[in-house]
């Protein structure tokens, strides 16, 4: 498994460093065709499985992988390919809603921070190196910890997380931008400074700021994931892939197929997004 | 281009781990057994499941304090496998006619490791400790009951006196939480009781050598040990030089643990895997009910719709216990049927089979009951309010395995259109909202070798707010009734038959619902001879020898 995975991140560093994208790479079709199909399960997920996510049916507990249920089922007898295909809905929206909190949370600080003035800078940077010297995951368990468990604070939690380090990469690139010919020329106009910033400032650094993002998906994918093993996640009935990593945990040398599977749907989904992303770093840099 | 590949291998490691789950990241703990923890010879290593929250019974609120302490500090009687009192530090007792005072003759020539004397001065120094504001005794204070006093008749005689009879006070004097510590540990050491280690002296087989903090405690043999109860297996000096325990919470690491061979004894063994470990080379298991009370779910009775006995039995057809438990525990634990699990004293084996599972019976009383209609997501509801429940719960104190149960309760419940939410909470909105009875369920086990636990569970008088644990907070007088009687009764006949018929009422009511009956599943290597569980299923120490 593992190493499937060096060789699959060594095919792309190897792509990356020789800089030598073909378009039509069989990696990206493969991950586009996945987002595709992602889509339409999180659009339409009853047309990928006729059983329900939650029903329990004591009698067909922890049956092995087959005809009727593809991937087996968990303790409670419940359907584990359904509860995969239900529980994308909360993975991805987990992820999303973290990155986009901080995005967000990450731009006004950094923007702030840049345009500020210098105490100003001075300030929020400081507090954003301290939150930096936190691994993201840790920062994340702190304010789950004040907010509690659930989906959305989980989201929550995993967005403040990431606010640091991309308002660390607004600050750096809006002050590339302040200092260009183009801002100038608007201040010397009499142009008012919100108005430079949201028409000249924010566009110029929202090219950079979508790649990180799309990078900083991936890691929000897996985060999640892991604060939902935790058992820090959705409560019961609802499940994010995490949740049911955790479920299993106990049966992984009896019924294996309860965590395998959506441990193996996180990775193919941060595998693609990883990938996305660095296409996009790529044709940014270009 | 470094910082590129270690970018891409962080999220794929962490994805590793996510895959592999915790088991990956305690399974490597096992390796880190210190090395004193290897050495053979007489000495036992044993895989423990649960860190003590205090290594001072008499201030601790853990079974294993008890367990893990049994070989040091002891206690006046000794609980036969039948649940009678046989003499132990105390060679005789005598109870007065109003049960009000326990008259107890000490053995002589028993003697504490640091070489003080076992007499009446040590058993008052002990029973006031219990009590004293400053110790904060989460189960042992309980277990005196109406303490008043204790007299000093002589050095070997012994007077305890109580408020108000408390026929269960032979029984729990039998208990490693109401053992004694040496006078000296109580008046020099008091402060350092709870962290363990050598501060801990007994008059036991074993002293207690050290203590590592989530990693492992030593125990060593004493040479001049002469005073087994007579419900020990042999007399003299224990078989085993020393006990090395080991704690390993994670159940994957235990399991792990004893398959590998690195311990000689793992505790708990997860009903997940009993099955696999049966019939294992060199693998034995020894197995033993658990007494006390099975995990039951307690509805509130102060509060609607559990406040109306029909919807009470609706919700306790309504889930097929069986069906979950056979799921969940794949045939290894047995359904529960009654208040009390079967191998605690006083079980009333006449409710077996006292109410069936039938979702039809359960339609039929809610709609009784006034939930005719139906809303979108197939609720039942009436005037148009949907009917919820909630069960607020503390994750760190519900085991992965009762959680799941709950969750079948969960489906169970919406089969018969009732929307159970489950509340995760921490402990201290738990203990609020528990406190002022805003919740509908709330589920949990308790371990315990005497049918007197009743009493904390049902009667009126205690309530969550008064420090008792009445879940169902049921107010029944006839129960009130019987459960006093039982507590001042003298005969044991007459006191069990009290508890039956309290028994009886709580199911003729359907105060709570029992789930499942658990049992202790002890793993040991085929050195290990000897291994028997006590009368609360705790493992006898002192009885047990390696080859």
């Amino acid at each position: 498994m593992s190493s499937a995975v060096t060789v699959l991140a060594e095919t792309e560093a190897a792509v990356l460093t020789t800089g030598r994208v073909r378009p039509r790479s069989p990696l990206l079709a493969a991950a586009a065709t996945l987002f595709v199909l992602l889509a339409l399960v999180l659009a339409f997920p009853g047309l990928f499985t006729a059983h329900s996510p939650e029903a329990t049916d004591v009698a067909a507990a922890l049956r092995p992988p087959d005809g009727r249920h593809w991937l087996g089922t968990d303790q409670l007898g419940r359907d584990v390919y359904a509860r995969l295909v239900y529980g994308t809905r909360l993975s991805v929206l987990i992820a999303v809603g973290a990155t986009l909190i901080g995005v967000g949370g990450g731009a006004l600080l950094g923007l702030l921070s840049a345009c500020g003035g210098r105490r100003v800078d001075f300030a929020l940077m400081r507090i954003v190196e301290v939150l930096l010297g936190f691994p993201e995951l840790l920062l994340a368990l702190l304010v789950v910890a004040l907010l509690g468990g659930g989906t959305l604070n989980v989201a929550i939690a995993l967005g403040i997380a990431g606010v640091p380090s991309y308002a660390r990469l607004v600050r750096g690139q809006a002050r590339l931008v302040l200092r260009s010919e183009y801002v100038e020329a608007a201040r010397v106009l009499g142009v008012r400074p919100w108005r430079t910033v949201l028409r000249h400032v924010l566009p110029n650094v929202g090219g950079p700021l979508v790649v990180l993002a799309s990078i900083g998906l991936g890691s929000a994918i897996v985060s999640g994931a892991g604060l939902s093993v935790l058992g820090l996640g959705p409560v019961p009935p609802d499940a994010d892939w995490g949740a049911m990593v955790a479920d299993g945990k106990d049966f992984l040398q009896t019924a294996w197929w309860i965590s395998v599977f959506p441990g193996l749907a996180v990775t193919v989904l941060v595998v693609a997004t990883t990938l996305a992303g660095r296409r996009l770093q790529l044709r940014a840099v270009r | 281009m470094q910082s590129r590949r270690t970018f891409l291998r962080g999220p794929l490691t962490a994805t590793a781990v996510a895959l592999l789950g915790p088991a990956a990241l305690t399974a490597c703990s096992s390796d880190s057994a210190p090395p004193s923890a290897r050495s053979a010879g007489g000495t036992l290593r044993y895989g423990a499941a649960v860190e003590p929250d205090s290594w001072d019974p008499h201030a601790a609120s853990t079974s294993i304090t008890g367990r893990l302490l049994r070989p040091v500090l002891e206690s006046l009687v000794s609980i036969a496998d039948d649940g009678t009192v046989r003499p132990w530090l105390a060679d005789s007792w005598k109870v007065s006619p109003d049960g009000l005072t326990y008259t107890f003759s000490l053995r002589s020539g028993v003697t504490f490791s640091d070489g003080a004397t076992f007499d009446a001065e040590a058993v008052k120094a002990n029973f006031d400790h219990i009590v004293a504001a400053k110790t904060a005794s989460k189960r042992a204070a309980g277990l005196l009951g109406p303490y008043r006093k204790t007299e000093v008749v002589d050095a070997h005689t012994v007077a305890v006196h109580l408020e108000a009879p408390h026929s269960s006070f032979l029984q729990a004097a039998g208990s490693t939480f109401l053992g004694f510590h040496s006078p000296a540990a109580l008046r020099d050491h008091a402060a350092d009781l709870s962290s363990g280690g050598k501060y801990v002296v007994g008059t036991g087989p074993f002293t207690f050598a050290s203590v590592t903090p989530g990693q492992q405690a030593v125990f060593r043999r004493r040479a001049d040990y002469a005073w087994a109860p007579t419900t020990a297996t042999h007399k003299g000096k224990a078989k085993l030089e020393s006990v090395v325990v080991l704690l390993l919470k994670e159940d994957a690491a235990r399991v792990g643990a004893i398959t590998s061979g690195q311990v000689d004894v793992a505790e708990q063994i997860p009903a997940s895997r009993v099955a696999g470990l049966r019939g294992r080379d060199g693998l034995e298991l020894t197995r033993k009910a658990i007494p006390g009370v099975p995990y039951t779910y307690y509805l509130n009775t102060t509060r609607a719709p559990f406040d109306d006995v029909r919807a009470r039995r609706a919700v306790r057809h309504a889930i097929d216990l069986a069906g979950i438990t056979k799921g969940l525990f794949q045939g290894v634990y047995d359904r529960a049927w009654g208040p009390l699990a079967p191998s605690t004293p006083g079980h009333d084996s006449s409710l077996a089979k006292a109410w069936t599972y039938s979702r039809a019976k359960a339609d039929e009383l809610l709609d009784d009951l006034g939930y005719t209609g139906r809303d979108a997501a197939g609720y039942r509801t009436k005037d148009g309010r949907r009917l919820t429940v909630e069960q607020p719960y503390v994750k760190t104190f519900v085991s992965a395995q009762n959680h799941t149960f709950d969750v079948g309760v969960q489906d169970a419940l919406k089969q018969v259109g009732i929307e159970l939410k489950l509340l995760p909470l921490d402990s201290a909105s738990s203990i609020e909202r528990t406190t002022k009875g805003d919740y509908d369920l709330f589920a949990f086990g308790w371990q315990g070798s005497d049918p007197s636990v009743l009493q904390t569970l049902y009667s009126s008088k205690q309530q969550f707010a008064d420090g008792g644990a009445n879940g169902s907070r049921v107010h029944d007088e006839r129960l009130d009734d019987w459960l006093e009687q039982a507590e001042a009764a003298t005969g044991a006949e007459q006191r069990l038959e009290l508890y039956r018929k309290v028994q009886r009422r709580i199911v003729e009511q359907a105060y709570s619902i029992p789930a499942y009956i658990a049992t202790m599943d002890v793993a040991h290597r085929d050195r290990v001879s000897g291994l028997r569980l006590d009368v609360e299923a705790n493992t006898d120490f002192y009885g047990i020898g390696v080859a």
